[in-house]
């Protein structure tokens, strides 16, 4: 798979600080038309399970059902649960455990609790490697994940490669991520088990498969995310169920380009009314990103784990012309597929949705669109 | 590109513009300027070969309007680019009429979404030359030329003085714009250049065939050859966009240069030989219904 490198706006520039957002005035949880019939008590505490893996991000009062709008721009039913500000948080019956007397089974049982997928062979692992890297341009989520939590990432690594002996244990980033290569580096002395591999900044990089082939790994690893990372250590050492993450929220349009830490089923309006005082209405907002993402309406957008990031930009002047069939989407295509089978003919062809085609595009034609469908785009 | 708000600041189109500038103004001081300045032509011979590109362009800016024509290479484009590849020998009012009849039925082409059929340059260009050959005119010799006062050399030929199309005799700048689009990602860098390699390679097999080494300094460089090449064949609307496919339509008319070359003459042949690949690539593409050039099937990789 041939990868390029991006030409981004590097007038782009993230914020270096994390700021919090974990008291919004209401949640809005999807729900199943099944679950309705199940909730019974109207009011509930924080980390209390609502339903299968779902559990509440605040304290406070379930006030209804409203429609919301999710990640990929499909409409779902949402409970909503009016914040008390009280963080009343459920008795957990869990035990901790120090980190460093956990066993595999331990790590095997959240690893699939936290539906990871990850098949580990005990006695074949070789190969550890946690990516660090943002494959979409201007979301900065595995970055910031990995700067705020630079020593609980290496420990919880640590205690990866202490179960897993045989295995060897590397992170790997991109290299210019400056930040986060001198934060390791300060860090990495008292982990001589651990290395640090530094990756060329090309887009899809970050992908599992792409990455092994960098690094000539073929079977026998465990590929987790920085961001997996760090939820697999919520879940074991702290026992708590997730109920925050990180979220950029980025773009030409807005002058404060930054990461928030917020609480899963916050509305985005009610984030962006705080913070940043636009117009939406008169720029493109993308979720996830302008590669992979979609382009959506936003008022009754809510987080949810799946959304990483909203990219706010100026609308584009520009229109879509005809196809002058220069061939490029074709050649840039990593999987070798033909876009302009589905353009032209509306045939159904192999899709990764990784964007290149729209990206090359000279004309602006949006090609995504007639790969995916209208649902998406 | 777009979805990033990346800018193109040179496009390929602009490109094109420049070098299909500077080869009008090289032409004007060929075909134009030079005949009159050495008292060989009058004053409206001067003035035509002036008023034509200006002339074209103005009557593509017309039918885009009427249209409403946003397309990327539009009639504008197309027009100019068809004002440098016709003979010198053509009647004005004749050209007017036939670009109009030219541009309507481009528009309605496009209009119907039909313009993916043949390259269109190629396709005008050669029924303009049946149409003068009838007529027995179709000449490339300026008054100058005809004269037979001179005959141009090898190195002439370099920069620029030979008997060409009206707009394209400098082959010193259609090199320059080979090496101009070479660098653009939109420009089927392949085209030209293994079409030129192949017709290299005939040239010099008839040349040693037949014993006649002057052959090759005399068709290796000719200019409408290689503007051909470099303009009309490489076409981004026109021409295949799969690797096998180029490589494929390439072959073909490097091949078929030579003997259209021979059987015509070296201004023409080559649009022949574009044409002939066009329509060989829309043939097997039809037999096989894309299947017999379509790409590897790859595996999805990603996701395990």
């Amino acid at each position: 798979m041939k990868l390029i490198h991006l030409d981004k706006n590097y007038e782009i520039k993230l914020k270096s600080k994390i700021t919090a957002f974990l008291n919004p005035d209401y949640i809005y949880i999807p729900i199943k038309k099944e679950e309705i019939s199940l909730l019974k008590k109207k009011k509930i505490k924080k980390g209390e399970l609502l339903f299968s893996n779902v559990y509440s991000p605040v304290s406070g009062n379930i006030i209804g059902i409203q429609e919301c709008t999710l990640w990929n721009n499909t409409i779902s039913k949402c409970l909503v649960i009016e914040n008390d500000f009280k963080e009343l948080i459920s008795n957990r019956k869990a035990v901790r455990k120090k980190i460093n007397n956990l066993s595999k089974e331990d790590i095997k049982k959240d690893l699939i609790d936290i539906h990871f997928n990850k098949i580990i062979k005990d006695n074949h692992l070789k190969y550890i490697i946690i990516c660090g890297i943002d494959d979409e341009p201007y979301i900065a989520n595995e970055i910031f994940t990995q700067k705020e939590n630079t020593k609980i990432i290496l420990e919880t690594i640590d205690m990866l490669s202490n179960i897993y002996q045989n295995a060897q244990v590397m992170i790997v980033i991109k290299n210019l991520d400056g930040e986060n290569i001198a934060a390791y580096n300060n860090f990495l002395g008292t982990y001589p088990n651990i290395k640090l591999r530094l990756v060329e900044d090309l887009y899809l990089i970050g992908e599992e498969q792409n990455l092994l082939t960098r690094l000539h790994i073929k079977d026998n690893y465990l590929f987790l995310k920085a961001s997996e990372l760090f939820t697999l250590y919520t879940n074991l050492k702290k026992r708590k169920p997730i109920t925050e993450k990180y979220l950029t929220i980025t773009g030409d349009a807005i002058e404060n380009p930054q990461v928030f830490n917020v609480k899963i089923g916050t509305k985005i309006i009610d984030i962006l009314k705080n913070f940043y005082n636009i117009p939406i209405n008169e720029f493109d907002i993308y979720s996830n990103g302008l590669m992979k993402g979609a382009q959506l309406d936003i008022e009754n957008l809510i987080v949810s784990k799946e959304l990483d990031g909203i990219v706010i930009m100026k609308k584009k002047k520009v229109k879509a012309q005809n196809c002058i069939k220069c061939g490029k989407c074709v050649e840039i295509c990593p999987i070798g597929s033909n876009p302009l089978l589905a353009y032209e003919k509306s045939k159904k062809v192999k899709c990764i949705h990784c964007g290149l085609c729209t990206y090359i595009c000279p004309v602006y034609i949006n090609l995504r669109k007639y790969l995916i469908g209208d649902n998406y785009e | 590109m777009s979805r990033l708000h990346k800018k193109i600041s040179f496009s390929l189109k602009q490109k094109y513009y420049l070098m299909m500038l500077l080869l009008i103004l090289y032409g004007y001081y060929k075909n134009g300027f030079l005949p009159f300045y050495k008292n060989y032509s009058s004053l409206s011979d001067m003035i035509i070969v002036f008023i034509i590109p200006i002339l074209s362009y103005g009557i593509g800016w017309i039918f885009d309007k009427l249209y409403n024509n946003q397309e990327y290479f539009n009639s504008r484009f197309f027009s100019l680019l068809f004002s440098m590849i016709i003979p010198i020998s053509i009647n004005i009012l004749f050209y007017i009429i036939f670009l109009n009849g030219l541009l309507l039925f481009y528009n309605y082409l496009l209009v119907h979404k039909k313009n993916s059929c043949f390259n269109f340059i190629a396709g005008a260009k050669t029924i303009i030359i049946f149409i003068l050959s009838v007529f027995k005119n179709c000449n490339y010799e300026n008054f100058l030329e005809k004269s037979g006062y001179f005959k141009y050399t090898f190195i002439n030929n370099i920069m620029g003085h030979n008997i060409s199309s009206l707009f394209t005799s400098s082959i010193l700048l259609i090199l320059i714009a080979l090496i101009l689009f070479e660098s653009d990602e939109y420009y089927k860098k392949e085209i030209p250049l293994y079409s030129y390699g192949i017709y290299l390679i005939t040239v010099l097999i008839y040349a040693f065939l037949h014993k006649n080494m002057t052959f090759i300094l005399l068709n290796t460089l000719q200019s409408n050859i290689l503007f051909a090449l470099v303009f009309v064949a490489p076409f981004s609307n026109y021409s295949p966009y799969r690797r096998k496919e180029k490589f494929i339509y390439s072959v073909i008319i490097g091949i078929s240069i030579l003997p259209f070359s021979l059987v015509s003459n070296f201004h023409n042949g080559i649009y022949f030989s574009i044409l002939l690949a066009n329509l060989i690539l829309l043939l097997l593409n039809f037999c096989f219904e894309n299947k017999f050039l379509k790409i590897n099937n790859i595996k999805v990789q990603g996701n395990k």
